[in-house]
């Protein structure tokens, strides 16, 4: 492919005329095309989740609520809640890169039902619209959570436009899940036997059989908070009948597997990234891959752990609380393996090496305060404070972010045909990871001393950690700005990457960058297993 | 701005056990987050690219330690686990001589009510050394109280009670949030609570403040005559003559309760006598332990678990009862127990400072009613000690805002600081009264400033 093809490849494609050009976008049904559309929207939610983090860190510089009234500090952190757990978390690795990779890594042509991927797309925007819409005219201020009885019976914001959104984007979810499964089921190219898929499969394997078995009950339980809240049928308020606690089941029975959604995805790239860059073979692949069910299977069975001091019954804590234990070590298997591989490797610091090891150090202390929080007693203290607000950003945003992050790096040549800036990638990679643990490390020290979450005024021995926590927010808006910046110029100035750029050994690599709209030009044939890394021997 | 610090207050029996815990679980984190990263380091720095290092042979796999790495941090998750779990257990555990206090939450303050009637606003005080049990629930979403110095929290949900308990070790103030996101003014849902000796408490308990009469009624200035309030040793049922125990009696005649509930038994509905704290056999054959959830089920959704043997024809009481109301009846129905827990024994009576005005009209006479109903005179007492300003000689009197400002406190005024309380703040006090914007009706608030202008004018003092 000559270099102004490989330039155009996305942009033109055979479409001569602006008209035709959106055309070519907007009805595409090529699993890549798709990935970058939705590459496009998750950063644009991403941005505006952001901001609105911002704002919130910058109203709680002060113990008074001096910026804004409480009303708008409220409808702040709702709109980063929903917008980054709804339309960044959920949908991002596997909706980005698992769109653009599951078949390349597989050797298919595409995903099993390509035009279902684009309606999945068309489904996650119009949810993001309704979102969008319900924050355009006044916000809603039920946090992310929705609890009921607050927002079927005394919230006076637009709950319903906003769980219209999320429930539209569940149907997206769930389409893109099933489509993933089938896939990885049917589609892989001759000689690709399970053991040999790379680790990237086997977390998005896990990852869709939550997303189509979960997300149908949270689609239930929003329904039912329209419903109570629309036409007043009791459901969950206790005034007209309801059950206030049964909403909390119905939620966190998705919104826990959905933390498994946000991490697996994001442990299978940084087992990707760890591979390439120490090139050798991830150690104990059969105990990585099959934790990755674990975590999936456990997921499901640990829910009750958001509810020790929701009247739970003591049985039911303990039994919770027992469970919650358990799921903490296929994670720890995952670190240990991950560190493992290390020996005896070939290590290079390349910036997608750079994130994958933040994003260890991050998750580390992510999933040792995950045990902190299911030891019932002590969570009675920390739960509902900024102990699990950091807690929950070290893992989501140390986590998933930073392997969200890390993959953009490492597939960035794939998909653009183009490498970034080197120099800058380290920069960014570093300012983000400290920003990170300034913006968040604080956040534990102050929850352990009792300062509530979601306070819009605050006492003021609280006010040095908000202090630092803020600042830190502001080093990480800079880290999160930088790569957009040289990776945008680099579609541009950066230099052609070539088919291999990593000297990667996974079927991705095997073919042009950008890839064809059909992928390979012959059919690929595996014949060995993953990560087979050409031997160092020059090294030795 | 103050300095650092790692440990809140530890002022409850609970604080240092799991203290003690959680330091075990940063030295254990420490072992892991400490080593791992440095391990991390150390493989990134030695088999770095450029490294000439012996690379033959590297193991693809190697079940003793993947079996090491599971198993390992599998007991230190355990042992973690039930020594968590064993305090758990305790936090749920609640002594039998618990001094009982009635807990209701509402967007956006906290009621708190002793045994002895005595009722507190955003502040709970408690004794040192006595077990004590907080009884709650909410007036409208779920809300969570939390009390950081005693580790202790627990939500507090509309249409059920929840409980929690701690025994006190500090004298001191200490905070009470709300932790549950309950609305606009979340974050100002909370106050203070208060630690102090038996016998401080005992005094307290017996100072003037706003109490429940025997009649059910809410009054302010009120003193209770017997000043030993708390006994000095644990009794194991309630009294009849404590305040609460009277009111529910009372409201159980008012409402009839005792023409089916005939306590010798023979009734049409079962006897109340030792129903409290035992178990129930149910018309479908199961058994019920009879606590403070079914007692104030069976009076609001009164079919909803009927005892076997008898009709369901009780009317339900939902939507007809306050919340302060099914407290008294509950408190009563307890007190017929002798599993009723223990609640301590003062009788009040109408003494210094509850002058009310002469009621001349109708709608000084509402207002009066609504005063008292909404809680007003909890805050707003006359002796000028309340949480807000006496309102005696408030009217046509000039006053100084917290900006500094004054102005004449005319109708318009008065009418403002109730519907948008907040704007007008007037200067010592703190912003904390609830906005009655969407709760009061136009003829209410008018009800209300007639009378507080019955409270006297500037000038012109009745």
């Amino acid at each position: 492919m000559s270099t102004t093809a490989l330039i155009n490849h996305y942009a033109t494609n055979r479409a001569t005329t602006a008209s035709a050009w959106l055309k070519s976008w907007l009805l595409t049904v090529d699993h890549k095309r798709i990935a970058i559309l939705y590459l496009i929207s998750i950063n644009v939610f991403f941005l505006l989740g952001g901001l609105a983090a911002s704002i919130v860190r910058l109203e709680l510089v002060t113990p008074q609520g001096d910026l804004m009234s409480a009303d708008m500090y409220n409808r702040m952190f709702t709109l980063h809640g929903v917008i980054m757990v709804f339309f960044f978390l959920i949908p991002g690795i596997p909706s980005v890169l698992g769109n653009f990779l599951i078949p390349l890594m597989i050797g298919a042509r595409d995903l099993a039902f390509p035009k279902l991927n684009l309606l999945s797309w068309y489904l996650y925007m119009g949810g993001g619209l309704f979102a969008l819409c319900a924050a355009v005219f006044g916000g809603v201020d039920t946090g992310w959570t929705f609890y009921t009885p607050f927002s079927t019976s005394y919230s006076n914001s637009n709950v319903v436009l906003t769980i219209a959104g999320a429930f539209v984007m569940g149907f997206s979810s769930i389409l893109t899940g099933l489509n993933f499964i089938i896939t990885i089921h049917k589609m892989r190219a001759p000689g690709l036997t399970w053991f040999r898929l790379p680790l990237f499969i086997w977390a998005h394997y896990a990852t869709s059989l939550i997303q189509i078995l979960a997300t149908p009950v949270v689609a239930i339980a929003l329904l039912l908070v329209l419903v109570e809240r629309v036409w007043h049928i009791g459901v969950f308020d206790p005034a007209i009948g309801g059950d206030p606690v049964l909403y909390q089941h119905l939620f966190w029975f998705y919104s826990h597997p959905a933390v498994y959604i946000m991490i697996l995805p994001a442990m299978g790239v940084i087992s990707e990234l760890i591979a390439t860059f120490s090139r050798r073979r991830i150690f104990g692949y059969e105990f990585v891959a099959f934790s990755s069910i674990a975590i999936a299977i456990l997921g499901f069975l640990v829910w009750g752990h958001h509810m020790y001091v929701s009247s739970q019954s003591v049985y039911s804590g303990l039994v919770f609380g027992f469970i919650t234990m358990l799921v903490a070590i296929p994670s720890a298997i995952k670190v240990f393996n991950w560190t493992a591989t290390l020996y005896k490797g070939s290590i290079s610091y390349r910036t997608p090496m750079l994130y994958a090891l933040g994003f260890i150090g991050l998750f580390i202390i992510g999933g040792l305060t995950g045990i902190f929080l299911s030891v019932v007693a002590v969570d009675i203290h920390v739960t509902d404070t900024y102990f699990v607000v950091a807690h929950f950003h070290y893992v989501m945003v140390g986590g998933t972010m930073m392997a969200y992050l890390g993959g953009i790096h490492y597939w960035w040549p794939k998909m653009t045909g183009r490498m970034y800036n080197e120099a800058w990638g380290t920069i960014s990679a570093l300012v983000v990871f400290v920003g990170f643990n300034l913006t968040f490390f604080p956040q534990f020290i102050m929850g352990y001393l009792g300062m509530p979450r979601r306070y819009h005024v605050y006492p003021q021995e609280f006010q040095i950690y908000h202090v630092m926590s803020t600042a830190g927010s502001t080093i990480l808006g800079i880290g999160f700005v930088i790569p957009l910046v040289y990776l945008l110029l680099s579609l541009r100035y950066g230099r052609l990457a070539g088919d291999d750029p990593w000297d990667a050994p996974g079927l991705e690599w095997r073919t042009s960058s950008p890839p064809p709209t059909f992928n390979f030009e012959t059919q690929p044939i595996v014949t060995e297993e993953a990560y087979a890394f050409q031997p160092e021997a020059a090294h030795l | 701005m103050q300095g650092f610090s790692f440990f809140p207050d530890q002022a409850s029996t609970f604080a240092g056990p799991i203290d003690l815990l959680y330091f075990v679980l940063v030295v254990l984190s420490l072992l892991f987050a400490g080593v791992l990263p440095f391990v991390v380091l150390y493989l990134v720095v030695r088999y770095h690219r450029s490294q000439q290092v012996d690379r033959t042979n590297p193991p693809a796999s190697d079940l003793r330690l993947e079996l090491t790495w599971t198993i390992i941090p599998l007991i230190l998750a355990m042992i973690v686990f039930f020594w968590g779990a064993f305090l758990y257990v305790q936090m749920r555990t609640i002594p039998p001589q618990a001094i009982d206090i009635y807990v209701i939450g509402k967007q956006w303050m906290w009621h708190t009510q002793h045994s002895n009637g005595k009722r507190e606003n955003n502040e709970l005080h408690v004794p040192i050394g006595r077990p004590v049990r907080l009884i709650m629930t909410s007036q409208d979403v779920i809300h969570s109280f939390y009390v950081p110095a005693f580790r202790v929290k627990q939500d507090v949900l509309p249409g059920r009670y929840t409980t929690l308990w701690f025994e006190a070790t500090q004298a001191g103030q200490y905070h009470l949030f709300c932790a549950e996101y309950c609305g606009t003014e979340h974050s100002l849902m909370g106050g203070t609570v208060t630690v102090m000796s038996l016998s401080d408490y005992q005094a307290w308990l017996s100072t003037p403040g706003q109490v429940i009469m025997p009649d059910g009624t809410i009054q302010a200035g009120t003193v209770l005559l017997n000043t030993n309030a708390i006994p000095s040793k644990p009794t194991t049922s309630s009294s009849l003559s404590d305040p609460m125990v009277l009111a529910g009696e009372k409201l159980f005649t008012s409402l009839g309760c005792v023409s089916c509930h005939v306590m010798a038994g023979g009734g049409l509905g079962p006897s109340l006598k030792n129903v409290f704290g035992f178990d129930q056999l149910l018309a479908d054959g199961s058994m019920v332990k009879s606590d403070e959830n079914y007692i104030s089920e069976s009076i609001l959704r009164s079919t909803a678990k009927v005892v076997k043997g008898y009709p369901a024809v009780m009317p339900p009481y939902q939507g007809q009862l306050s919340n302060d109301q099914v407290n008294q009846l509950l408190a009563y129905i307890k007190s017929l127990s002798t599993r009723g827990g223990t609640t301590p024994s003062a009788v009040p009576t109408t003494a210094t400072g509850a002058t009310a005005a002469p009621v001349a009209e109708d709608l000084v006479a509402k207002g009066k009613s609504l005063f008292t109903k909404i809680g007003c005179v909890g805050c707003h007492m006359d002796n000028g000690a309340g949480l807000g300003p006496s309102l005696k000689g408030v009217y046509n009197s000039t006053v100084t805002l917290d900006d500094g400002t004054t102005l004449k406190a005319d109708e318009t005024y008065l009418h403002e600081s109730i519907i948008t309380s907040q704007a007008k703040v007037v200067k010592g006090y703190s912003m904390i009264m609830p906005v009655y914007k969407s709760q009061l009706k136009a003829d209410e608030v008018a009800a209300l400033i007639e009378y507080v202008k019955s409270l006297g004018s500037a000038g012109n003092q009745p």
